[in-house]
């Protein structure tokens, strides 16, 4: 589904260029929940907003579904982001003018498809009702909680039956009891419609819910780990993991 | 569901927004369209003469206006863009299409233009008649009538396109240009001010001050040294007192390198400020340059004002008028028969001679840029009376030697006159007669509009007057009427502009004896230039001829009518540079004021989870807003202030008269309006912040 090969980034401060990512590789298989987690600092945005499209890269190939993203026009990469590509953001950017039903309908509108258009708002009945937020339908987002908000964001991700969900620090405004109701989202959706989730984040708790966890360290991948198919023991794991790392 | 829809949802949320953008697009059109209607309303076009220099300044003063809308006009539209930013980056981070959600934003805008510029061209009507019709209150004549021309809204309308212009390149900008990355990370982006020398405050002032008398004594010293005209160039100095502005706001708004007992105090305003600096000083020191112009433009009516008002009230003859004695002004009896016929009685009357002679003087002689002086024995006319008549005339009695002259001025002396003459010459038979400056006497009457009198012994009137045939002699007569009307005055000019024969038709810059002196050394005389001959096609009774033919009358009902008027149109003209400046000032301050506050909200936010009172927040809030009316407005009221001090000292050799100083006292006044205006601003701000960071 997604394949990333030997991504390298730098960034030029000043007259120097640090790089950043030194040569990344991973690959998401359908329907997957990948956790990315590492020290801050370890390119973790970085690795998110290559493959977002929202930076270039120097050297690497990107693919998602068998297309080179790399080669995409700036039209048809707004056309992948609104269709291929569903994003939760840290702090959930959404219209402020707009009632959560209508920030979720929102990619089906800006795709200016008539059949998702049409079928948008059963879609958002629906999508409210798996995450619990059908009671907010009609509200603004000043008047509800970060929590809700997240779910609405995750919501609106997934108007478009995106093939992969991409999520940063989708907890982290989140209090532990909302970030929970957000990760639970996250899992219904992998469960339920069958999402490909590839999130990054600090939290071990939240990646403990993934079905593999990417550990990056000065911008390499430096271990991969299995889901063992118990929680509380993977938590562990990554945690021990984590700490394993030289920092 | 489409994206007009998506934008018709924003605009209802956002309705308030909308509207104030609306309102600043609609005033920018109003303001515009009324001034045009004003300046070219064929009523205002005749008080201002064609190639003058009041011409020039009320198309300069246009200009302005048209410009400070514009920028007014696209600084609303920036902010508004501004504001929108986030919601248009995040319709971009899902997807949006880049051309397409331009598209629809320019038709957005597009529709909101036409309407504020269709509003804003109808409110244009009613704004012009208000305060015209305010106007014609105090005065009542004829010539009060507004008329319009249509064509002229068509600048309005050019306005209205560049701004839409304009706001499609920030559009473009905002939405081509922008980095998705910005929009999904979470910091708050600013631009931070670096830490400023002790002294900057100080050394801002001090520019100020010392950057303004130079910029403004630098012309005159360049022209003393060089004998050459200032090249433009040297306005270049005006940047100086500019940059000194720019330094006392930066200060005011960072602070310096404080003392750190001090410094706790003003922690959190000053380090909120410091985060925001780059953008709050840009815009004070455009609100500085908005009031000082504001003031500039209010200042100008008053000055004028008093200093002309005075000195026509000042005169007790009501009729003076001269003529040429080789013409028959009033036949016998004519002038008694008119002034009857209107129910007036003369009470007194005086006629006397005046003899034209050429004075000697430094000429001023250009080449190129180049200019220098040299010594003429006949540089120019001059306008002789005879003592005994001076004396008969003010019952008072003198002295004067046969080789002395007195020049003759106003009480203050606001009158220029010549006191470095040493030599009359007879222009026919060029008999010279050496004299020398006794000093000047005062009387209100005997100061002419277009000449200045000066007063010999009769010994020498007689020497002159014998040998100078009727060509260069002036009759000079002094009537005072009782229950003088308009209607008598306009019928007497009438009858008195009938006496004149075509070639006395001239303005009043026109020099006899120069022109015969330029003829005779085989150059062209100035004056005679073909661009001054339509000067005799002008009708008498417009107010171009009036102010500057040679032979004008002064019938002090007319005069002070005239005046009036002009002042009038003078006053339309600069109030409407007075309104647009200080509005545009108040709202740019309002606005940035809200603008601090909603940036500011968490650092509010935090300090009350800290268990700061209310009193506390408010009194740090105070201290933040404060800044951004204090520094501005007082720089802009005590420049300007200064600066008028300044050109009133300067303008007369280095005094004050009683009318500049009354004009100052008025001056003062209007300061204390805007002073008290802008707090009334301030105090609205403080309160529209306080609801948005939840005060209570
Ligand atoms: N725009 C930029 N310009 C220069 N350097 C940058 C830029 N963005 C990130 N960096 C640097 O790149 C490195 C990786 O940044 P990145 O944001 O990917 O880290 P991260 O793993 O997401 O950290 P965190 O967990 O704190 O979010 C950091 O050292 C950061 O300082
Ligand atoms: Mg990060």
């Amino acid at each position: 589904m997604l394949k990333v090969e030997e991504l390298r980034k730098s960034y030029l401060v000043g007259k120097k260029s640090y790089e950043v990512l030194k040569g990344i590789s991973l690959e998401v298989k359908k329907g997957e929940f990948v956790a990315v987690m590492g020290p801050s600092g370890s390119g973790k945005s970085t690795l998110l907003n290559c493959i977002s499209c929202y930076i270039g890269y120097e050297a690497g190939t990107i693919t998602l579904d068998g297309h080179k993203i790399d080669t995409l026009g700036q039209e048809q990469l707004a056309a992948m982001r609104n269709r291929q590509m569903g994003f939760v953001f840290q702090d959930f950017m959404l219209l402020d003018g707009l009632t959560v039903k209508n920030n979720i309908v929102l990619p089906a509108v800006i795709s200016e498809e008539k059949e998702l258009i049409e079928a948008a708002e059963q879609k958002a009945k629906k999508l409210c009702e798996t995450f619990g937020i059908s009671h907010i339908m009609d509200k603004y987002p000043a008047e509800i909680s970060g929590g809700e908000k997240q779910r609405v964001a995750v919501a609106r991700a997934l108007m478009n039956d995106p093939l992969i969900l991409l999520a940063d620090e989708p907890t982290g405004n989140l209090d532990s009891k909302s970030g929970r109701s957000v990760i639970d989202a996250f899992v219904m959706a992998k469960e339920k419609l069958h999402t490909t989730i590839f999130m990054v984040t600090h939290d071990s708790f939240a990646a403990s819910f993934s079905d593999r966890a990417i550990l990056l360290q000065d911008g390499m991948v430096f271990r991969e780990m299995e889901n063992p198919g118990d929680r509380t023991t993977f938590q562990d794991e990554l945690l021990a993991g984590i700490g394993s790392m030289n920092r | 569901m489409n994206i007009n829809q998506i934008f018709y949802m924003l605009r209802r949320k956002n309705i308030a927004e909308y509207i104030l953008y609306m309102i600043c697009t609609i005033f920018s059109v109003a303001v515009v369209s009324a001034y045009a209607l004003l300046l070219f309303s064929p009523t205002v076009m005749e008080v201002l003469p064609v190639g003058g220099d009041s011409r020039k300044q009320a198309f300069g003063i246009f200009a302005v206006v048209c410009i400070g809308c514009l920028a007014f006009s696209m600084y609303a539209s920036a902010l508004f863009y501004k504001k929108k930013q986030k919601e248009l980056g995040i319709i971009l981070a899902l997807g949006g299409n880049r051309s397409k959600l331009y598209r629809t934003v320019v038709k957005e805008n597009l529709r909101m233009s036409l309407l504020c510029l269709l509003v804003g061209l109808l409110l244009a009507f009613p704004l012009n008649k208000g305060i015209w019709g305010a106007l014609s209150l105090f005065i009542d004549s004829p010539e009060m009538k507004l008329r319009v021309e249509l064509p002229s809204l068509l600048i309005s309308v050019g306005i209205a396109g560049i701004v839409l212009l304009s706001t499609m390149l920030i559009l473009r900008r905002i939405i081509f240009r922008m980095d998705l990355l910005d929009v999904i990370k979470a910091e708050h982006k600013n631009e931070m001010v670096r830490k400023l020398p002790k002294h900057t405050g100080l050394y801002g002032v001090i520019l100020i001050l010392a950057g303004g008398v130079i910029s403004y004594l630098a012309p005159g010293v360049y022209m003393d040294v060089f004998s050459e005209y200032p090249p433009a160039w040297l306005n270049l100095l005006y940047l100086i007192p500019l940059a000194g502005v720019y330094l006392t706001i930066l200060y005011a708004v960072v602070g310096g390198e404080k003392v750190e007992k001090k410094h706790y105090a003003d922690m959190i305003s000053k380090s909120i400020m410091k985060f925001q600096g780059r953008q709050t000083v840009n815009c004070m020191l455009v609100i500085t340059l908005l009031i000082g112009g504001g003031c500039f433009a209010a200042f100008y009516v008053p000055i004028t004002m008093t200093a002309f008002g005075t000195s026509v009230q000042a005169k007790e003859w009501n009729y003076q008028y001269s003529y040429p004695q080789t013409r028959d002004v009033f036949e016998e009896g004519q002038l008694e028969e008119l002034v009857k016929k209107y129910g007036a009685q003369i009470q007194e009357e005086k006629d006397f001679p005046v003899l034209l002679a050429a004075k000697d003087g430094m000429q001023e002689i250009e080449e190129g840029r180049k200019f220098h002086y040299e010594y003429h024995p006949r540089m120019a006319t001059v306008h002789l009376i005879k003592e005994s008549d001076f004396e008969e005339f003010t019952e008072t009695k003198l002295q004067i030697k046969p080789d002395e002259y007195y020049a003759i001025t106003d009480e203050e002396e606001i009158a220029r006159f010549d006191p470095d003459m040493t030599l009359f010459s007879n222009m026919e038979t060029r008999e010279e007669y050496p004299v020398k400056f006794a000093g000047c006497l005062h009387h209100e009457d005997l100061v002419l509009e277009n000449s200045r009198l000066y007063l010999i012994s009769d010994a020498l009137f007689e020497r002159i007057d014998s040998t100078l045939s009727q060509e260069w002699k002036e009759t000079l007569c002094y009537r005072k009427i009782a229950n003088d009307s308009y209607q008598l005055a306009t019928k007497v000019y009438e009858e008195f502009c009938r006496c004149f024969e075509p070639q006395d038709m001239v303005f009043c810059g026109y020099d006899r004896v120069s022109a015969i002196v330029a003829c005779e050394a085989g150059q062209e005389y100035w004056a005679a230039a073909p661009e001054f001959q339509s000067f005799s096609e002008l009708s008498p009774d417009s107010p171009e001829f009036q102010r500057e033919w040679i032979y004008m009358p002064f019938f002090k009902i007319m005069s002070l009518q005239g005046t009036l008027r002009n002042y009038a149109v003078y006053f339309m003209l600069f109030i409407y540079v007075v309104i647009v400046a200080l509005v545009s000032a108040w709202l740019i301050a309002y606005t940035r004021c809200v603008t601090i506050g909603m940036h500011n909200r968490y650092v509010f936010e935090a300090l009350e989870k800290l268990g700061a009172s209310t009193a506390f927040r408010q009194r740090e809030l105070r201290k933040q807003l404060s800044i951004v009316y204090k520094t501005p407005t007082c720089i802009g009221l005590v420049v300007v202030l200064l600066l008028f001090v300044l050109i009133l000292y300067g303008n007369d050799g280095g005094r004050f008269s009683k009318s500049e100083l009354l004009g100052l006292l008025i001056c003062v006044g209007i300061e204390a309006v805007i002073g008290a205006i802008t707090y009334v601003c301030y105090r609205a701000s403080v309160r529209k912040v306080s609801l948005l960071s939840s005060f209570h």
